[in-house]
């Protein structure tokens, strides 16, 4: 009976005081200690070391070329503009072209799309194989692979050109969709390996005694369980496609230029004025698609990374 | 005439014999227990014979048919797993499909075998369910309904009441043994656990260390 009244009791206290929960546990409370006040002060640096910068690229696109003379990198444009960010997608002139980026725009979208998809179709079908499959050597290959992500790309660059050149598909899209999905490869097959060996062993039994048919049971089962750890590889492909110099300027012809080698052109140009605001509103439309892949499946790629275990 | 049968096994892995010489038959229509220790080989008896594990020496028969050398999905097996192995990203339906994949049956048979299964293990009202959403028992269900569809004349069972629950698994062992009663395949069933193997089995394989102690009926 005591016990009942006393129940009552604290539940009417709870109820009367709703603002004072829980005062059987009071807990103390928190106070930004000297440690943290360092960690916050550490921390903020390095966010001002990303946007300041950041922030002069921004405010520059925006201003005329008669206040950036004054010399004020820091201030507000007096006038915004959005010409520059026009001229520098329309009229920038890279060697003799002047079309501006949105040539380099599309080459960079048709060179993504072959990439993407020859890449990834060839690491997740040799990572299922070497994840689930007796493969003979598979350690061995696996190693190799391991051994193949350290090379950089440079030792290997005139010998890709070589072979690409002797298949006929040097200076070509397919060239250069080629070359990412060979250097992709080592990576990507490892993540995806990694990946499938989480899968319970007795899924894919069950599935060899039911069908036994390799490309089935990729297809029908080992496909559908794949959705977290594709997204993570599609971010990092397109990231990393989307922001390649290098295999661009060295395997791209003269009209497959992707578009941070024409960013580049126009900055490195060498005659006349140096249009600060063109180049600043130039890099902000090569940087800006990833960003937009980043906000868009930006959520699946954190539970992507933390989704290890598949659980029925 | 047995329905299976070992001949001479071998298995070993590396230099780590653990089957050797072994020699047993089952009868067509028996409901063979192999019971034993964690380590004494059982399993690995039940792999071998469903193709996951190759035999290092020796042959096994099922029927007249020499299946030492045959893919899993060739000896005409159903097996039915501990952890249910049911993929998760198919409906009920679909995992019972699935268990067909390699059989060329028409769209109706499949229908019908489907249907016939779902029935008997009253899985009906789950078919449109992914495994997920599915307690312990219903998935077990499902996961012999997967067995059942392909009317293998063998079905595998590798411990498969080791995650339910006390009251549960004594159901489940009176549904088996009675799917038994009714559709009389042959069975070989791995546990190790005494009170399962004295009310299911037919026949009782004790093994220890890779080796057959006993083998005769539960009584």
């Amino acid at each position: 009976m005591t016990m009942i009244t006393q129940a009552a009791t604290l539940e009417d206290a709870a109820n009367a005081l709703p603002t004072q929960r829980g005062p059987f546990f009071p807990r103390k409370k928190k106070r930004i200690a000297g440690r943290s006040i360092a960690i916050l002060v550490f921390l903020t640096i390095c966010a001002l070391f990303f946007c300041v910068p950041l922030y002069v690229v921004v405010v520059t696109s925006f201003k005329t070329m008669d206040q950036i003379r004054e010399g004020a990198i820091f201030s507000l444009p007096h006038v915004w503009t959005l010409e520059a960010w026009d001229h520098a997608w329309n009229k920038a002139c890279s060697g003799i072209n002047c079309n501006g980026l949105k040539v380099g725009f599309w080459n960079s979208v048709l060179i993504l799309f072959p990439s993407l998809i020859l890449s990834i179709a060839l690491s997740i079908v040799t990572g299922y194989a070497l994840a689930l499959w007796n493969v003979r050597w598979a350690n061995a290959f696996l190693f190799l692979l391991f051994i193949c992500a350290f090379v950089p790309f440079q030792v290997i660059m005139y010998p890709l050109i070589r072979i690409t050149a002797s298949i006929g598909i040097y200076g070509t899209l397919w060239g250069i969709a080629a070359v990412h999905a060979v250097l992709a490869m080592p990576v990507l097959t490892l993540i995806f390996r990694n990946y499938y060996k989480d899968i319970p062993q007795e899924i894919i039994r069950a599935a060899i005694i039911d069908s036994g048919s390799f490309w089935r049971i990729f297809i029908e089962i080992i496909l559908p369980m794949s959705g977290n750890i594709l997204i993570v590889v599609l971010i990092l492909q397109i990231t990393s496609i989307w922001n390649d110099y290098l295999i661009g300027v060295t395997f791209g012809g003269l009209g497959t230029q992707p578009m941070t080698v024409i960013l580049a052109n126009l900055i490195t140009v060498s005659t006349g004025v140096v249009a600060y605001n063109d180049n600043m509103a130039a890099a902000l439309l090569t940087a800006i698609p990833p960003l937009v892949i980043y906000f868009l499946v930006g959520k699946f790629f954190v539970q992507g990374i933390t989704a290890g275990a598949i659980k029925g | 005439m047995p329905r299976v049968s070992f001949e001479h096994i071998v298995k070993s892995f590396g230099s780590l014999t653990i089957l050797n010489d072994l020699n047993l038959a089952v009868d067509d229509g028996d409901f063979l227990v192999l019971l034993g220790p964690s380590g004494c080989g059982k399993t690995t008896l039940l792999n071998l014979l469903a193709g996951l594990l190759e035999v290092s020496d020796g042959r096994i028969m099922i029927g007249e048919r020499d299946v030492t050398d045959l893919d899993p999905k060739d000896r005409g097996l159903a097996m039915v797993f501990q952890s249910y192995a049911l993929y998760p990203t198919k409906t009920v339906y679909g995992n019972l499909k699935f268990g067909l994949a390699a059989s060329r049956l028409d769209r109706q048979e499949v229908e019908q075998r489907i249907a016939t299964a779902a029935k008997l293990l009253q899985i009906e009202p789950l078919l449109n369910r992914k495994p997920g959403q599915l307690s312990g028992g219903q998935r077990q269900r499902v996961a012999i309904g997967r067995a059942l569809v392909k009317q293998a004349d063998v079905i595998l069972f590798d411990e498969p009441l080791s995650n339910l629950d006390a009251k549960l698994r004594t159901e489940m062992r009176l549904e088996i043994k009675k799917l038994h009663d009714t559709l009389k395949p042959t069975i070989v069933y791995v546990t190790h656990d005494q009170i399962e193997a004295m009310t299911m089995a037919t026949r009782i394989a004790v093994m220890d260390g890779g080796v057959i102690q006993q083998f005769g009926t539960p009584d």
